[in-house]
């Protein structure tokens, strides 16, 4: 891609998806997961994602990096419905998403982790990954009262793939420990049980390596991967770990100052010369007052990985 | 015992302990030593069933609420107009009073519930308060300040309870109901929804979870199980008056579910327990029993922060720890 256009307009798609144009549906969409069009998220007067439209194939691990402040955080918000969106659309599988609320959406199946681990400290490691699974339970209030027949029947379901969850990342034999008892990494590993428990249409992970070692990251790596090819789950990565992403991903896209930059293979990213230019500093006039654009939706957004680990902690306390 | 029978298989874990605790309360009139204890205890177990909701709501879906005395006071002037005033008999009594109860929790809790923390405290306080001047200025309806009397009592299949005893047993039976159905709820995937709200309302929403549904449900229901509590506080003392259900009882309720234990079912017991008999016990000091009071409240939290509920698990893990491995267990110490 960045051989065809080297002076990197920033549309430029790459051939998977023909014809993703703002407001524009592609052609085909029984392989789109998640279709966003022309999305725009304003924070007052502060444009923290313009116009960015971009497909999530299904079964891909599709990931979405940029320099510091550039709106990554805010697209996954958007996709979640955690930012109202000031423009654009949001459909998964076709079906526009975009006015529904997140609790909603995650019941369809459009499931996150956080960058700032949102473990639920107050259960064990299987109440947590079977409380993820909330989406998969239809027992109503007066079954679990009485414990009838059908309580019992999901709730085995629900502590069997729980437990099915716990396996795949390795931590199973946790699942009886205080959540709160955990390391870092296997916080993360939760994090991670949690949502594969939930059995997750679009996964979105935002900056799971931050805090992690490099051995942990590897590790995650690899688990990201199996996600995607043992458990069939379409994966949109956000991450500032280069090596990661460019290690796991199908397709990236670039963001930057709230705009799409570049979109392509791992390949095709790395020789954009926009994407270089972006990260290495250079051109900066193309992309002035960057610091207004600072995401405000998590305040800590965006910011390398080792401040990541002692913002949750304070943020915690 | 085809009973027991029966409810195990409904409650699978939960019915044993409940079984038990319900065992040991048949047996207290023949332990206690005079039937005022059996009183004292009678009103513990009311306490106790007000509690084990609120901690439903504060311990486990961590919202709070500094007006739940409104909801028992709402319901025991219910039943006690619906009964006394109209002639009504108790069972309608018992509807209107739970009904109303939850009826005002469902309108209070609709907009409350949108606020958070210092904000939610201070919208259910002022419920409390205005329910509070209510009882006392809406004199020809309520009895005003000198309150209401003449409510019959507590009648079950045509059959008055004047016995003490009796009426004990009624109460620890409904508390026995209660506690069932609440370590059933919490040990589903409400109760995980709720503690999911509890530590993390972004992630909650983020596994599907409705969290204005589910506070607004937890709330409704501790609101009905305060209305039973105070169904069965109005038909036991056959009388009843404003000050029963202020801003002090409101604040007396939050201190049982954190003595007792947050987020511990069995704690909110053991808090509505302790507390209740506690002034009881300190008599003896006289002119300084709320200092000793305040005094040992004080101490509870210094040295139990998780509560009656969370000092007796701590130690039992450690005793456990310790015959196992040496290795100290870290995280106790938080909050």
């Amino acid at each position: 891609m960045s051989d065809v256009m080297p002076d990197a307009m920033p549309d430029a798609m790459p051939k998977v998806m023909p014809k993703v144009m703002p407001g524009v549906m592609p052609d085909v969409m029984s392989d789109v997961m998640l279709h966003c069009a022309d999305v725009g998220v304003r924070f007052g007067g502060v444009k923290a994602l313009d116009g960015v439209s971009c497909v999530l194939v299904e079964g891909q691990i599709t990931s979405v990096i940029g320099p510091n402040g550039a709106g990554k955080t805010t697209l996954l918000n958007a996709f979640t419905g955690m930012v109202p969106m000031t423009s654009g659309s949001i459909s998964l599988r076709g079906e526009r998403v975009d006015a529904q609320p997140p609790h909603v959406r995650a019941g369809k199946g459009i499931l996150r982790t956080f960058q700032n681990l949102e473990v639920f400290t107050n259960m064990t490691v299987l109440e947590n990954v079977m409380a993820g699974r909330h989406r998969k339970g239809a027992y109503g209030v007066l079954d679990a009262f009485f414990k009838t027949p059908r309580y019992h029947r999901e709730e085995r379901e629900c502590r069997e793939a729980a437990m099915r969850a716990l396996e795949f990342t390795g931590i199973a034999e946790m699942a009886s420990l205080p959540a709160g008892e955990l390391a870092y990494g296997n916080q993360r590993l939760l994090e991670m049980a949690r949502v594969i428990a939930a059995e997750p249409e679009l996964l979105l992970l935002d900056e799971p390596a931050a805090g992690l070692n490099m051995r942990e990251t590897r590790e995650l790596g690899t688990l990201i991967r199996r996600m995607r090819d043992e458990l069939g789950i379409t994966v949109a990565l956000v991450e500032h770990d280069m090596e990661l992403v460019m290690d796991v991903s199908d397709m990236i896209y670039v963001l930057c100052f709230g705009e799409l930059l570049a979109s392509g293979t791992p390949l095709e990213i790395q020789r954009n010369p926009a994407v270089i230019a972006a990260y290495l500093g250079t051109d900066d006039e193309d992309y002035p007052d960057g610091d207004a654009d600072d995401d405000a939706d998590d305040g800590v957004d965006d910011c390398p990985a080792p401040d990541d680990s002692a913002e949750e902690t304070g943020r915690e306390a | 015992m085809s009973r027991n029978g029966i409810l195990s298989r409904l409650a699978g874990g939960s019915a044993l302990p409940v079984g038990l605790f319900f065992a040991a309360m048949l047996c207290m009139p023949y332990v206690l030593p005079n039937p005022y204890y059996v009183s004292t205890l009678t009103l513990a177990c009311i306490n106790a069933i007000i509690v084990v909701g609120l901690n439903l709501l504060l311990g486990f879906a961590g919202q709070i609420s500094l007006g739940h005395a409104a909801f028992y006071g709402i319901a025991a002037y219910a039943t006690g107009i619906a009964t006394a005033t109209y002639g009504l008999s108790m069972g309608m009594g018992f509807l209107i009073a739970v009904g109303l109860a939850a009826a005002v929790a469902l309108l209070v809790g609709i907009p409350t519930l949108k606020l958070t923390g210092h904000y939610l405290a201070m919208g259910t306080l002022g419920f409390g308060i205005i329910v509070y001047i209510f009882f006392n200025e809406s004199i020809e309806l309520t009895g005003g300040p000198s309150g209401m009397v003449g409510i019959p009592r507590l009648a079950l299949f045509g059959r008055e309870l004047w016995d003490d005893t009796e009426y004990f047993y009624v109460v620890a039976a409904v508390l026995s109901l209660v506690l069932l159905l609440s370590l059933n709820l919490i040990r589903s995937r409400f109760g995980r929804a709720l503690m999911a709200i509890h530590t993390s309302e972004k992630a909650a929403m983020c596994i599907g979870v409705d969290i204005a549904r589910y506070k607004l449900f937890v709330f409704v229901l501790s609101a009905i199980y305060a209305a039973v509590a105070g169904f069965l506080y109005a038909h036991y003392l056959g009388f009843v008056a404003p000050s029963s259900f202020g801003f002090h009882f409101s604040v007396q309720l939050i201190v049982m579910v954190v003595v007792g234990g947050m987020a511990s079912v069995w704690g909110a017991v053991a808090g509505a327990f302790f507390l209740t008999a506690l002034p009881e016990f300190l008599r003896v000091f006289e002119s300084v029993e709320t200092l000793v009071y305040g005094g040992l409240l004080v101490l509870c939290m210094m040295f139990m922060p998780h509560g009656l509920a969370g000092g007796l698990t701590a130690l039992v893990r450690k005793m456990r720890r310790n015959g196992q491995r040496p290795t100290a267990p870290e995280g106790d110490s938080h909050v």
